[in-house]
């Protein structure tokens, strides 16, 4: 990076799409990580987009501002267990739902505790409280998607949920914060 | 072998920068880049572009003014390309491609300039 540079934008995302038959980007379905899958039309308005090229393969150059808040990459409505949920039966909870992570809430509905599935593979029977880590760490949805990339790192945590007061709004993974082009 | 053509890339917008210089490397061009229109202003004499592609809208020296400089160098100076996300400024007959870039349309421009030099 050149001195002198505004740091605004830290990252480049390069988004592959599905070739489409006649070669442009706007009958394209393209791989939005912020979107899904979209019309390439919507990409041509999109504010993120810098640069494009639609053959021989789509190819979007598209920007990320890692000021931007951690809010439009949380995943609302995460999965969740309680504290007498037996392991095991959390386990294959998650693996149904496709996550790494599983909220943990008490009798009071107050989220106490993270569960991770190499957790709870080894919990068996025993209840989630008794493997879930107590320490919880969480983000308010202003935070920057910088600040809670070096938040994850610093703290070597994979799971960050995002709270309003005492209401969990949602969660950021690792995954969410590399398919922003902000790794933790 | 016939020497790769060089473009110098000019534009405040890191992510715009990379993204052009990658998809023209790409295509077999030799380029550089510069953060602003000062920095290309001191480039231009080292790198020797023969296309100046450059952003209009930039802090400091813009894009105009880096075209008044390269219209201004004694070897005739490097063909030129503006590029900027609103419409073309007026009275200016460069070649112009609008944001976000389509790298097909972008090369037939560069193309177009070359020939124009």
């Amino acid at each position: 990076m050149e001195i002198g540079a505004p740091v605004r934008f830290c990252a480049v995302l390069r988004v592959h799409g599905a070739a489409s038959p006649d070669g442009t980007l706007a009958s394209a379905r393209v791989s939005c990580p912020r979107k899904g899958c979209v019309d390439g039309a919507e990409c041509i308005d999109c504010v993120h987009l810098q640069a494009f090229r639609s053959a021989p393969e789509v190819r979007l150059y598209c920007s990320v501002d890692d000021r931007e808040p951690i809010a439009g990459w949380m995943r609302p409505k995460p999965p969740s267990t309680t504290v007498d949920t037996r392991c095991h039966a959390a386990d294959e909870f998650a693996a149904a739902r496709g996550v790494h992570h599983l909220l943990v809430f008490d009798r009071t509905f107050t989220l106490v505790g993270i569960a991770c599935r190499c957790d709870l593979a080894r919990g068996g029977t025993r209840a989630v409280a008794d493997v879930m880590s107590s320490d919880v760490f969480a983000a308010a949805p202003a935070t920057t998607l910088g600040d809670a990339a070096a938040a994850m790192k610093q703290l070597r945590i994979g799971c960050l949920p995002i709270i309003d007061g005492s209401l969990v709004l949602g969660v950021v993974t690792r995954r969410d914060l590399d398919r922003a082009g902000v790794p933790a | 072998m016939r020497p790769a053509t060089r473009i110098l890339i000019v534009d405040d917008e890191p992510n715009a920068r990379n993204a052009l210089s990658e998809l023209l490397r790409d295509e077999g061009y030799e380029v550089s880049s510069a953060v602003d229109g000062a920095a290309a202003q001191a480039r231009l004499a080292e790198f020797r572009p023969d296309v100046l592609l450059t952003d209009v809208h930039m802090p400091g020296v813009d894009g105009l003014g880096l075209l008044a400089t390269a219209r201004g160098m004694s070897n005739g100076g490097p063909a030129i390309v503006l590029m900027s996300a609103r419409p073309q400024p007026r009275g200016v007959d460069e070649p112009f491609i609008g944001k976000p870039i389509d790298i097909d349309q972008l090369l037939a421009t560069v193309q177009r300039a070359l020939r124009r030099r």
